[in-house]
């Protein structure tokens, strides 16, 4: 055996060790969310969501919405925030310099004048254009400003918040009607230690929407969307609640989450020069606060659910997932100081690690270690056992973690009720091993190769809107991209 | 190539296993959803009918999930009721012998069984229950104590005000929901909770009268501004937005003067209540603060303007010195 082939069956062997750690950490991760999912649901009983419903004492909660070319999604997107039930909030949208007729549907929907509103300094944004009230919806105001991006579009909103909170969620994402409630219950609880909780992001492909609500949650048609609903069962049931549970939390997605206003402000808000913002004020928050010994904890809900639209085309999946890779490099080298950090608790010593290796990471040695090795078995350097071993471990663990979330689904949420689809999703479950988990990692080598040429920018999506069926004019360069599924 | 096998085999097992779990669980769920679908439309007219006084005409003797079900429904119409009805359900509780049930499950060892216990007890409302959950506030559950205080808010009773006082100041229950217990007790808290106002910790003395703004009334503002000249500024926030909410018009002087107070937060409370009860040394006060004051508090003065005299918004925003939050008001005013 050359020295090459031996470093390369050194390689192997490396791939092997990740496969079956990474696998071994997310078995852990489960156990930990199953616990997590047995409380909430234990819980559900005793919540006192009514009292806290009617309650003069529950903080108001700015929602803020960044929009980028949603003409043709956002009127039903701001319908449905402004019919929450929530017993104070308002709906802040950041209309982020669209070149679509963004301002003109809402300005049309929903009688909007413009009118000029103080705006605080607290954080910086480009140069806001004009701000607008509606003359039906006191607690609508729309803002239109010269373009910067998702994070910019949110920093100017949250300098019009007037609430202690502020919730961050994708223009075209649908809250359920008890979401917002749900997501803040834990902070109206504990309001001196929560300072940020993140609900679940589930996937709207499919689903039948009337006036921005999901009435009837069904799978996507879409093979690709059905495979993200396992992504995300997984990341979000799974992981999510798991990290939540050991006070870890490293992400909340930019698609969901209640934070408080002016601890966001004393960070600074939303870094603009990241697209992965959600992930970056993530780890700023745990930085600043573990920073001042302040004791606090960032949560996760599972119950709260934003329904969101996901890709539908491999096109536009690869341009997302090369664009989480870079977000996620770019928040993790802004915040390297954090790493194996003990003074960083358990986000230092195992969710930031946790990110590097077995997210970041995960192209070399989950791709590059699979076909080092078919390489190998093909010359004939590696036995037929350790090649047949590596396959069955890798694909039979791979299916155990989707398996192991759709049954906390199953026991905890069973949002698809309809016959046969919790049967296509373990079918789904089986195969998305021979293929898409590797096309997915090569997406994500991509993105690696992205931060190499110093590829910056968001990229275009197609947004198609809920309630329509499916338009031939789909309306292009829309953003989001708060949704990501990192563990 | 044993261990491959044996690898092999124990994934496939597990797997195996789940998909099974998956299986029963989605065939026994989808049963229940629809079993559970049904009873609720067949129960809710006769739950109606009893809660209205009628008797519920075709309604059988109730066994099993049926009578939970029913039950279930009838503590979820017991939040939204007080007098007559509430007296029925807890009728039917009682007759049934669902009280005491729930009050065995509030002493059993699993914490969960005892908080659900304790807030259904709250959604019954039986009376005689309070002392067990006033024992509950101790819980070494935080759940449950949470779930106590709740429901100890929900029954009502003027007994139960101290237990929960003594309870959010030893941090036994979160104090926001020990604040929304007592607000779910109403006017009869007052009295205690004007006592309270003179309690020794600031935290205590601002939740105090934060409630007493929201359940007294105006004769009780005059305890009230004597909080205006607290030391601790929360406590003089809540003093001059408790004043506020009661309309105190005699404490039109005070709240002018907590204007000039050091700490933002307590001239935006008390521009915030001026706006309510008006007058013209407060508009002439609150003027100056919303052209130059700092931003939370300009606005607030602000909008206390435009409750107050919104033709002079609409004068003043025109003028070059006005400040954005004037502006702002005055578009509001036009709009």
């Amino acid at each position: 055996m050359s020295q090459l082939e031996s470093l390369l069956v050194l390689y192997s062997k490396a791939a092997f060790v990740y496969y079956v750690a990474f696998n071994a950490i997310y078995l852990l991760l489960m156990v930990l969310a199953w616990l997590q999912m047995r409380d909430e649901i234990r819980r559900r009983t005793y919540l006192g969501l009514d009292e806290a419903f009617r309650s003069p004492l529950t903080p108001g909660i700015s929602v803020l919405v960044p929009a980028y070319n949603e003409a043709a999604v956002i009127v039903p997107s701001v319908r449905a925030l402004l019919a929450l039930r929530y017993p104070r909030h308002e709906v802040i949208v950041a209309n982020d310099g669209s070149t679509d007729a963004t301002i003109e549907v809402l300005t049309d929907a929903f009688d909007l004048v413009a009118v000029p509103l103080a705006v605080r300094d607290t954080v910086a944004s480009a140069p806001f254009r004009a701000t607008y009230l509606s003359r039906h919806h006191p607690n609508l105001i729309v803002l239109d400003k010269e373009n910067g991006g998702r994070s910019d579009a949110l920093n100017a909103a949250l300098r019009l918040a007037r609430y202690p909170y502020v919730c961050v969620i994708d223009a075209d994402s649908l809250l359920e009607e008890d979401a917002l409630l749900k997501a803040a219950m834990p902070i109206l609880d504990a309001p001196d230690l929560l300072v940020a909780t993140g609900g679940t992001i589930r996937i709207a492909n499919g689903c039948r929407v009337d006036h921005g609500r999901v009435v009837d949650a069904r799978l996507p048609r879409s093979r690709l969307a059905k495979m993200q609903v396992l992504e995300y069962l997984r990341a979000f049931l799974q992981a999510r609640a798991a990290w939540s549970r050991l006070n870890a939390l490293g992400l909340i997605s930019g698609a969901f989450g209640v934070f408080h206003r002016s601890l966001v402000e004393q960070v600074g808000g939303y870094w603009t020069d990241t697209v992965g913002e959600d992930f970056e004020l993530t780890l700023r928050l745990h930085r600043y606060l573990r920073d001042r010994d302040e004791p606090y904890r960032i949560a996760f809900v599972s119950d709260p659910v934003c329904w969101t639209e996901v890709p539908e085309s491999f096109a536009t999946l690869a341009r997302q997932r090369r664009r989480w890779q870079r977000g996620a490099w770019e928040g993790l080298h802004r915040h390297r100081r954090m790493l194996l950090n003990p003074h960083y608790g358990a986000v230092g010593l195992l969710a930031v690690p946790y990110f590097l290796i077995f997210e970041f990471l995960s192209p070399v040695f989950a791709l590059g270690g699979l076909v080092v090795t078919v390489a190998l078995f093909c010359l004939g350097v590696l036995s037929a056992s350790y090649f047949i071993g590596f396959i069955v471990v890798s694909v039979g663990l791979a299916i155990l973690l989707s398996l192991a979330a759709l049954s906390i689904e199953e026991l905890g949420y069973q949002r698809y009720r309809r016959r046969g689809e919790m049967a296509q999703l373990v079918l789904y479950a089986v195969i998305e091993g021979f293929g898409y988990h590797q096309i997915h990692n090569f997406w994500r080598l991509m993105g690696c190769v992205d931060l190499v040429r110093g590829t910056t920018g968001w990229g275009a999506q197609q947004r198609r809107g809920f309630e329509a069926p499916p338009d031939p004019e789909l309306a292009p360069g829309a953003r989001s991209g708060g949704d990501r599924v990192l563990g | 190539m044993s261990w491959l096998v044996l690898v092999g085999v124990t994934l496939t097992l597990a797997n195996a296993t789940l998909v099974a779990l998956i299986a029963v669980r989605r065939w026994r769920g989808l049963r229940h959803h629809r079993r559970y679908d049904a009873l609720i439309a067949r129960l809710r007219r006769p739950a109606v009918e009893l809660i209205d006084g009628d008797v519920p005409g075709d309604l059988p003797p109730l066994q099993g999930d049926e009578a939970r079900v029913f039950a279930q429904l009838l503590a979820r119409y017991g939040r939204q009721f007080r007098g007559a009805p509430q007296e029925r359900i807890v009728g039917y509780f009682e007759a049934h012998g669902l009280v005491d049930e729930e009050l065995r499950r509030l002493e059993s060892h699993r914490a969960w069984r005892r908080a659900a216990a304790a807030f259904t007890l709250g959604d019954i409302g039986a009376h005689r229950t309070m002392a067990a959950l006033v024992r509950h506030l101790g819980d070494r559950s935080a759940d449950v104590r949470a779930a106590a205080c709740r429901s100890l808010g929900r029954l009502g009773t003027v007994e139960a005000v101290e237990p929960i006082i003594a309870a959010g100041v030893h941090g036994d229950v979160p104090r926001p929901i020990a604040k929304l217990a007592l607000l779910d007790i109403g006017p009869a808290a007052v009295d205690q909770l004007l006592v309270q106002a003179d309690h020794e910790e600031p935290l205590v003395r601002a939740a105090a009268v934060q409630l007493v703004g929201l359940l007294g009334e105006a004769a009780d503002a005059a305890a009230l501004r004597r909080r205006l000249a607290d030391p601790a500024a929360e406590v003089r926030t809540a003093a001059a937005a408790a004043l506020g909410r009661l309309g105190a018009r005699q404490a039109h002087d005070d709240l002018v003067a907590a204007l000039a107070d050091r700490v933002p937060a307590v001239r935006t409370a008390a521009a915030e209540a001026l706006g309510g009860i008006g007058g013209r040394q407060a508009v002439d006060a609150l003027l100056p603060i919303a052209r130059t004051d700092e931003f939370v508090p300009a606005h607030a003065a602000a909008e206390a303007l435009a409750r107050a005299d919104p033709d002079l918004v609409l004068r003043v925003a025109a003028e070059p010195d006005a400040g954005p939050h004037l502006r702002e008001a005055a578009g509001r005013v036009a709009l």
